[in-house]
C-alpha cells in the first residue's frame, strides 16, 4: 500500500516536472533545404565510390572540352585533403563535344572508352550534363567504339 | 483504493472530509485547466520561435552569393558563418570535417544525420543546463532548366539560445501556480462555508441527542430548511416525542401502582392494629385452649404478626418509592451504635465484632440500626457461625461488613439478592422475613448516599458490606 502510494506520487511529480520548462526534443523535420546558385564550374569527383559535386572557381566561360580536361587533371591538393578522388584516367584527352537539336551530346575522347570504369563514365557524363544546358543523353566515343547514350545517376 | 479515497476514509470529522473533498476538487480542476493552458501556451511559444528562426535562416541562406568553389577553405566557411549570424543566432558552416568556429562545440549527431536527408531539421538540446535550438540544413545548388537541386556538400547550422522563451514560459508556470493557489484558497473558503451549513444542523442534532441520552426527554432539535438534515431532525423530534409520551405513560402507571400499594398498606394498618390487639389476648388464652383450637389460635397470632411486619415493610418501601423517606441525622459513634443493636436483639453472644473505637459518623441511627439488624439477622438465619461484624474506617468513607461462615450465595443469586420479594431458596417458600428486608436495607444505605453490596468470601461465606460516606473525615482518621 505504502509502496503503491509512493509510486503514484513519484509518477505525479514526474508528470509535473516533464511538463515544465523547455525540454530537449528529438529531431524535427521541416521543408526541403534551401537552394542557392552555383558560381563555379561543377565537376564530379568521388568520395569513396559515390559521386560528389565540386565547384571550381570560374574566371571566364570554359568549353566543355576544357571542363573535361579539368576533370581529367583530377582533384587539387585541397580537394584531396577532403578525401576526393577520381577514376578518370589522365590519358582521356577529350577531342570534341557536340550536341544535336534534341539534346543528345556526343563526347569524343582519345582514350578507349571500353577501358573506362563505370564510375569514371558516370563522372564524365555528370560533368558534361552540368556543363551543357538541356542535355538529354551523353554518348562516349573513341574511334569506332562508343558507350551510351548514358545519363547521370545524380539529380535526374 | 487510491490515496485520495483512503485519505477521505481516514478523515474522521465531517469538516475535514468536506475540506479535503473541496480542496481536491478545486485544486485538481485548477491544475487541469492551468496545466492544459500552460502546456498549450508553452508549445505555441516554442513552435513560433522555432518556425521564425527556421524561416529567417532559410531566407538568409537563399540570399547568399553564389557558391564559387567547393570544398570551401576555412576562411570561406568563416565568411559564410559571419554572413548568416546575427545577435541572436550563431551560424556554423560545415563542409565534411571542416567547420567554422563558434556556436556549439559538438553538433548533435542525430541532427547531422538528419540534415543529410535533404530537409531543414531542428532540435532543442540542453547545453550546460540552458535550452538551445539548433537548426541544420544543407545548401543545395540550383541547376539550370529547373532540374532537381543537388547538395553542395555545405551544411549550415544555426544555434539560438531559448533562454528568453524559457523565461516567459517560467512566467506562465508561475501564473499557473498562482492560479492553483488562488483556487486552493477559494476551495478552502467554500469548504468552510459549506461545512458551516452542514455542520450547524449536525451539531444541533448531536446536542439534542446528547440531552436525550442523558435523560432529558424534552430535548428537541431545531428544524431548519427542507433538506435531508432537516428530515433527520424532524425524525429525531418525532422519536423524542414518542419516547417522552411512552416514558410519561410508564411513569404514571408506575406511580399509580406504587400509590396503590401505599394506599393498600395504609388501609390494612388500621384493621391490623385491631387484629394485633386481639391476638395479644388470643396468645394469653392459647395456653389454656385445648388441642386444635390452641394451635389455631397460635397460628392466627403468628400470621398476624407476620402480616403486620409485611405491611410495615411495604409502607417503608413505598416511602422510599415516593421519595418521602427522610434522614434524621445525628453524630453517631458507629461502634457504640452497632453494639447497641446487637445487645437490643440479644445477639451479642452469637456475633463477633471488630469495631474501631471512636469513629463518629453523621447518620440516621434508626436506619443504621435497621440495616445492621437486617444483615445480622439474615446471617444468623441463613448462614452459619461464625457471624461477624467488622467496621473499617477509610479516608472519605466507612465500610461495615457483616459476614458469616455459611455456604455463601450462589453466583446466579448474587445480582438479584437485593430485589424485592426475591427468595434465594425457592423451596423455602415461606420464610421468617417479608422478602423486603435487603431491599429496604439498600434503600436506607442509598438514602445516606452510600451503598450496600453483596459478595462471597473465600473460602466460604457471604459478606454484605455497607459503604457509608464520611465527607468530613480526615485522611489520618483511619483505624
Amino acid at each position: 500500500m505504502t509502496r503503491r502510494r509512493l509510486l503514484s506520487w513519484v509518477m505525479l511529480i514526474a508528470v509535473f516536472s516533464a511538463g515544465c520548462g523547455v525540454r530537449p526534443s528529438g529531431v524535427i523535420r521541416g521543408g526541403p533545404a534551401p537552394t542557392g546558385p552555383a558560381e563555379g564550374t561543377p565537376l564530379y569527383f568521388l568520395t569513396g565510390s559515390s559521386l560528389t559535386l565540386v565547384l571550381r572557381p570560374k574566371s571566364r566561360p570554359l568549353w566543355p572540352t576544357q571542363i573535361l580536361t579539368l576533370l581529367q587533371n583530377g582533384p587539387t591538393d585541397d580537394e584531396r585533403t577532403a578525401n576526393l578522388t577520381s577514376e578518370v584516367p589522365a590519358g582521356l584527352d577529350p577531342v570534341d563535344v557536340t550536341t544535336d537539336a534534341s539534346g543528345n551530346v556526343d563526347v569524343v575522347v582519345s582514350a578507349d572508352v571500353r577501358t573506362l570504369s563505370t564510375t569514371a563514365v558516370d563522372q564524365i557524363v555528370c560533368t558534361i550534363r552540368d556543363a551543357m544546358p538541356n542535355t538529354a543523353a551523353v554518348t562516349l566515343t573513341s574511334g569506332t567504339a562508343s558507350r551510351g547514350p548514358l545519363s547521370c545517376p545524380l539529380g535526374r | 483504493m487510491n490515496p485520495a479515497a483512503r485519505l477521505l476514509g481516514e478523515a474522521r470529522s465531517l469538516r475535514t472530509r468536506l475540506l479535503l473533498a473541496f480542496t481536491l476538487l478545486g485544486v485538481s480542476t485548477a491544475v487541469l485547466v492551468a496545466g492544459v493552458d500552460y502546456v498549450q501556451a508553452r508549445d505555441v511559444i516554442l513552435q513560433k520561435t522555432q518556425d521564425t528562426a527556421v524561416q529567417t535562416l532559410t531566407a538568409r541562406i537563399e540570399t547568399l552569393p553564389g557558391l564559387g568553389a567547393t570544398p570551401p577553405n576555412q576562411a570561406e566557411l568563416e565568411e559564410i558563418s559571419g554572413r548568416l549570424s546575427d545577435r541572436d543566432d550563431t551560424a556554423i558552416a560545415v563542409y565534411r570535417d571542416r567547420r567554422s568556429a563558434g556556436g556549439l562545440d559538438t553538433l548533435p549527431p542525430e541532427l547531422r544525420a538528419a540534415v543529410r536527408e535533404g530537409n531543414v531539421v531542428w532540435q532543442r538540446v540542453s547545453v550546460a543546463g540552458h535550452p538551445v535550438l539548433v537548426i541544420g540544413t544543407q545548401l543545395r545548388l540550383t541547376r539550370p532548366g529547373g532540374a532537381t537541386p543537388l547538395p553542395s556538400g555545405l551544411e549550415i547550422y544555426s544555434v539560438r539560445s531559448l533562454d528568453p522563451e524559457q523565461l516567459s514560459i517560467g512566467r506562465l508556470a508561475a501564473r499557473a501556480w498562482l492560479t492553483g493557489a488562488v483556487a486552493l484558497i477559494f476551495a478552502v473558503l467554500l469548504a468552510l462555508l459549506a461545512g458551516r451549513g452542514v455542520l450547524g444542523p449536525v451539531r444541533e442534532l448531536r446536542r439534542a441527542t446528547n440531552r436525550l441520552g442523558k435523560g432529558d426527554l424534552t430535548a428537541r432539535a431545531r428544524v431548519r430548511g427542507t433538506d435531508e438534515l432537516a428530515d433527520v431532525a424532524r425524525t429525531f423530534n418525532n422519536t423524542a416525542e414518542m419516547l417522552e409520551r411512552h416514558v410519561g405513560d410508564l411513569r404514571r402507571m408506575e406511580s399509580e401502582a406504587r400509590r396503590f400499594v401505599a394506599d393498600v398498606s395504609h388501609e390494612l394498618r388500621t384493621p391490623l392494629a385491631a387484629m394485633t390487639a386481639v391476638t395479644d389476648v388470643l396468645d394469653d388464652e392459647a395456653q389454656r385452649l385445648p388441642g386444635d383450637a390452641g394451635r389455631a389460635a397460635r397460628l392466627v397470632s403468628e400470621e398476624t404478626h407476620k402480616l403486620t411486619r409485611l405491611v410495615n415493610d411495604l409502607i417503608e418501601v413505598s416511602r422510599f418509592d415516593t421519595g418521602t423517606a427522610t434522614l434524621v441525622l445525628d453524630d453517631v459513634d458507629v461502634a457504640e451504635a452497632i453494639r447497641a443493636t446487637l445487645r437490643a436483639r440479644g445477639w451479642s453472644d452469637d456475633v463477633e465484632t471488630d469495631l474501631p473505637v471512636g469513629v463518629v459518623v453523621r447518620l440516621d441511627p434508626r436506619r443504621l440500626d435497621m440495616i445492621i439488624a437486617n444483615l445480622v439477622s439474615n446471617a444468623l438465619r441463613h448462614g452459619e457461625p461464625p457471624v461477624s461484624v467488622r467496621a473499617h474506617g477509610r479516608p472519605g468513607r466507612l465500610d461495615i461488613e457483616v459476614s458469616d461462615g455459611g455456604p455463601g450465595l450462589a453466583p446466579d443469586v448474587l445480582p438479584q439478592v437485593f430485589d424485592r420479594f426475591y427468595k434465594a431458596d425457592t423451596a423455602r417458600a415461606r420464610s421468617e422475613g417479608s422478602g423486603l428486608g435487603l431491599a429496604i436495607a439498600r434503600e436506607n444505605a442509598r438514602l445516606h448516599r452510600g451503598d450496600l453490596t453483596a459478595a462471597n468470601r473465600s473460602p466460604a461465606g457471604a459478606a454484605f458490606t455497607l459503604h457509608l460516606p464520611r465527607p468530613d473525615s480526615e485522611p489520618g482518621d483511619v483505624r
